[in-house]
C-alpha cells in the first residue's frame, strides 16, 4: 500500500507522488496494522497538526520572483508607452517637439519606480543612482527646452535641497521606534525646510539678493504644528507620566 | 431579497447571496477572511482515491457549495461551477484567507491529513448547520467507499437523493420583516490588546473535555453548557482587562451564533443564524463567576426568543430590501459595506462563542469516527474566537487566537480546570 509520509495518507495504487504535496515519492508500506506501528507518534498529534508541511509556501512565488515580474512589467509598460508617444509625435509632426517631454518624464518616472526594486536591501548603491537621476532629468529638460541658463542657479539648488530632506525624512522615519504622530509630525518638517530650500534660490534668482520670503510664513505655520504632534506623540499617545512631568501632585515627605 | 427562481441546471441559473453573505462578500479580506473549518478524525488513515470519489460524489448533492462568486452589477451571485473540487494537502495555518476575486475557485476547500478530513468553507456560502451536513455526507460517504456498510443513514443526505428544494432556498429571504423596533445600537466593548500575527500564522489551541463531565458542571450551576462556555469566556476576559494597566473600562460583550432553524422552520443548508450576545459590563465593578453565570443564563432566555430574533431579522433584511439599496451599484456598495463594518462590524464584540452541539452519526459510520473539531473564522479586531462542537463524550473547544500572547487561552482553560473539569490542550504554536 502507498503511504505519503507528509500527508500521512494511502494513495491509489501505482501512484508516484502525492497529489496533494507533489512531495517526494510515496513510501511504500506493507500492511495495514504494519503501517499504525510505524507512526505511532503521528496518529497520536492528528488532531492538530503542528509538523505539516505547508505545501501553499511552495507554490507561492518569493519575494524576489515577485519582484522580478514587477520589474519586467515596469520596464516592458514604459518602454511601450515611451515607443508609442514618439511614434505619435513622429507621425503627425515632423520632427520630435512634446513628446520628448513626455519622454524625459517617462524615463525619470521608470527609474524611479524600477530601481528600487532592483536595488533591494542596497540603499547606498540605490541612492547612487537616484541622487544624480534627477538633476540629470533637468538637464534632459532643458535642452529640450534649448536653455539651460535656470539649472545651475535654481534647479540644481532645489533638486539637492528636495533630495537632501526626502533622504533626511526617510532616514528619522526608519531610526524612530515608534511610529504615529511623529509620522506628519517629521514630514512636516521636512516640508518647511524644502521651502526655505526652493525660497532661497528662487529668491536670489529674481532679486538678486540672498533672502527668504514667503518661505518663511510657511515655516512658522508648520514647525509648531508638527512640535505639537511630536508632543503628542511622546508625551500623550506614548501615555508619559504627565503628573511626573509637570509635578502635579506633591506627596508628603514621609 | 426574494428567492429567484431559476431552474437549477440550466444554463442562467445562479444564486443571490443571502442576506449574511451580501455583507461578508463585500468585507471579506485578510484580517477577517470569514473562513471557517469543521472536521472529523476517523480511526485510520485517510485514503485518498476514495475521498476523491467521495467528494465528487457529495459535491453533485450539495450545488449549492459546488459554486463560484461573480460580481453582478448590484449584486455578488453564485454561480454553478462545473470543475470539480479536489482534496487539497492540509496546512499548520489553517482557515486562511480565500480570494473571492480569483475566478473559477470553489468557495470550499476540503484537506486531508494522516486521519482528518477537514472542510473550510467561506461563510457566504453555508453557516456551521449546513457545513456539518456536508462533512457528515462527506464522511458517511467515504466510510461507505472504504467498505463500511450502513442501511440508514439517519437524515444524512446520501449522494443519490434528490436535492431538496428547500435546501437552497435564501431562508433570510422568506422570513416577513414585520414591525418590530430595531434592536439597541452597542457600545464599543473591550478588545483583547497586544502584538497580532503577521502573515499567515494563526494560532489553534484545542482543549478536549468529557462531554457528560462537562454538563454535570453546567446543569451544577443551573446553566446550559453553552452559557457555561460563555461565562467562562466573559470571566477570562474580565481577567485580561482588569491585569491590564489602563483602568478605563468596558463592557465586555460576547456573540453567540444562533441557528434560526428552530424558530424559523427551514430545510436550507445556506446561512441561516442571527447572533445573541452577552454582556458584562466592568464599568459596574468586578464581576465573580456565579455573578457571570446569573447573567449569562438571563440573557439567553431573554434574547433567544422569536420576538427578539424578529428585531435583527428587520434591521438585516430591510436596507437589503429597499428599492434605494438594490438599485445602488456593487461599486458603490463595497466601499459602503467596509465603512460600516470598520466602524461597526467588531467594534461592539469583545469575542464569539460558536457552539454547533453534538453531532450524530449512524452507529456503522460513529464506529470510525474518533472526533469532530471547529474552527472558527480568523479576526483581527477581536483576536481569539471559539468553536465547540461535541462528539460522544469528546467536547472539542478549538480556540482560534492571532494575538502572539497566549494569556486568554491560558485563564480559560484554567477556568475551566478550575471547575473541576479535566482538560487536555495542545496547540499548533
Amino acid at each position: 500500500m502507498l503511504y505519503c509520509q507528509r500527508c500521512k495518507v494511502s494513495l491509489a495504487d501505482g501512484a508516484s507522488r502525492c497529489p496533494l504535496c507533489l512531495g517526494p515519492s510515496a513510501e511504500t508500506l506493507g500492511d495495514r496494522s504494519g503501517e499504525v506501528a510505524a507512526a505511532p507518534e503521528d496518529r497520536a498529534r492528528v488532531s492538530i497538526a503542528r509538523d505539516i508541511w505547508n505545501a501553499e509556501d511552495g507554490s507561492r512565488l518569493s519575494f524576489a520572483e515577485r519582484r522580478k515580474i514587477v520589474m519586467e512589467l515596469l520596464t516592458v509598460s514604459f518602454a511601450f508607452a515611451l515607443v508609442i508617444t514618439l511614434a505619435l509625435d513622429a507621425l503627425f509632426v515632423p520632427g520630435l517637439s512634446w513628446s520628448l517631454y513626455v519622454s524625459v518624464i517617462l524615463v525619470l518616472v521608470w527609474i524611479f519606480s524600477f530601481m528600487p526594486l532592483a536595488f533591494w536591501g542596497h540603499p547606498w548603491l540605490l541612492l547612487s543612482v537616484l541622487g544624480p537621476a534627477l538633476p540629470l532629468g533637468l538637464i534632459a529638460w532643458g535642452l529640450c527646452i534649448g536653455s539651460l541658463s535656470w539649472f545651475l542657479p535654481v534647479g540644481l539648488p532645489i533638486v539637492i535641497a528636495f533630495e537632501s530632506v526626502a533622504i533626511s525624512v526617510l532616514v528619522l522615519l526608519h531610526v524612530m521606534k515608534s511610529h504615529g504622530l511623529n509620522i506628519p509630525a517629521v514630514i512636516l518638517v521636512g516640508l518647511g525646510v524644502l521651502c526655505v530650500g526652493i525660497d532661497v534660490p528662487v529668491h536670489y534668482a529674481i532679486a538678486g539678493i540672498w533672502g527668504l520670503s514667503w518661505s518663511l510664513v510657511v515655516a512658522f505655520s508648520v514647525f509648531p504644528v508638527a512640535g505639537l504632534f511630536f508632543y503628542l506623540h511622546y508625551r500623550i499617545l506614548k501615555k508619559a507620566s504627565l503628573r511626573k512631568l509637570f509635578r502635579l501632585l506633591v506627596f508628603p515627605l514621609l | 431579497m426574494a428567492n429567484i427562481k431559476i431552474p437549477s441546471g440550466s444554463k442562467d441559473s445562479f444564486w443571490p447571496l443571502d442576506n449574511s453573505a451580501v455583507f461578508m462578500a463585500s468585507i471579506s479580506n485578510h484580517s477577517t477572511p470569514y473562513m471557517f473549518r469543521v472536521s472529523c478524525e476517523l480511526d485510520d488513515i485517510v485514503h485518498l482515491p476514495a475521498l476523491e470519489e467521495a467528494l465528487s460524489r457529495c459535491m453533485a448533492r450539495f450545488p449549492s457549495f459546488a459554486t463560484e462568486l461573480r460580481v453582478g452589477v448590484f449584486w455578488y451571485y453564485l454561480e454553478p461551477l462545473s470543475k470539480p473540487l479536489h482534496v487539497t494537502v492540509d496546512t499548520r495555518y489553517p482557515v486562511e484567507y480565500h480570494s473571492l476575486r480569483k475566478q473559477g475557485r470553489h468557495l470550499v476547500r476540503v484537506r486531508a491529513y494522516a486521519s482528518r478530513i477537514s472542510c473550510e468553507f467561506h461563510h457566504l456560502l453555508t453557516d456551521g448547520t449546513g457545513a456539518l451536513e456536508f462533512l457528515r455526507a462527506l464522511v458517511a460517504e467515504y466510510l461507505t467507499l472504504r467498505g463500511v456498510s450502513c442501511e440508514d443513514w439517519e437524515g444524512i443526505k446520501k449522494p443519490d437523493s434528490p436535492v431538496l428544494p428547500g435546501e437552497l432556498s435564501d431562508s433570510y429571504a422568506e422570513l416577513p420583516l414585520g414591525k418590530a423596533p430595531l434592536p439597541e445600537s452597542l457600545s464599543p466593548a473591550f478588545h483583547l490588546s497586544g502584538e497580532r500575527y503577521s502573515g499567515l500564522a494563526y494560532r489553534v489551541t484545542s482543549g478536549t473535555l468529557s462531554v457528560a463531565e462537562t454538563l454535570s458542571v453546567a446543569r451544577a450551576h443551573g446553566v446550559t453548557l453553552t452559557e457555561l462556555l460563555a461565562a467562562c469566556y466573559l470571566a477570562a476576559l474580565q481577567d485580561i482587562h482588569e491585569a491590564e494597566t489602563h483602568a478605563e473600562w468596558r463592557p465586555i460583550r460576547v456573540q453567540v451564533p444562533v441557528n434560526i432553524r428552530r424558530f424559523f422552520p427551514s430545510e436550507t443548508i445556506r446561512n441561516f443564524f442571527l447572533f445573541i450576545t452577552v454582556t458584562i459590563d466592568r464599568r459596574l465593578g468586578h464581576w465573580v463567576f456565579p455573578e457571570i453565570l446569573e447573567r449569562v443564563r438571563d440573557e439567553f432566555r431573554l434574547n433567544l426568543t422569536r420576538k427578539e430574533l424578529c428585531r435583527q431579522i428587520r434591521r438585516n433584511g430591510r436596507w437589503e430590501r429597499s428599492l434605494y439599496t438594490r438599485l445602488v451599484p456593487l461599486a458603490v456598495k463595497n466601499p459602503v459595506l467596509k465603512l460600516v463594518a470598520s466602524l461597526s462590524a467588531d467594534r461592539p464584540f469583545s469575542g464569539n462563542v460558536s457552539n454547533l452541539q453534538a453531532v450524530r452519526m449512524p452507529a456503522p459510520f460513529a464506529a470510525h469516527i474518533k472526533r469532530f473539531d471547529v474552527l472558527p473564522s480568523r479576526s483581527r479586531g477581536i483576536g481569539a474566537n471559539m468553536g465547540v462542537i461535541s462528539w460522544n463524550d469528546a467536547l472539542s473547544i478549538t480556540v482560534g487566537n492571532i494575538l502572539t500572547s497566549r494569556e486568554f487561552e491560558r485563564i480559560f482553560f484554567r477556568r475551566l480546570s478550575g471547575l473541576g473539569l479535566s482538560v487536555r490542550v495542545e496547540s499548533n504554536e
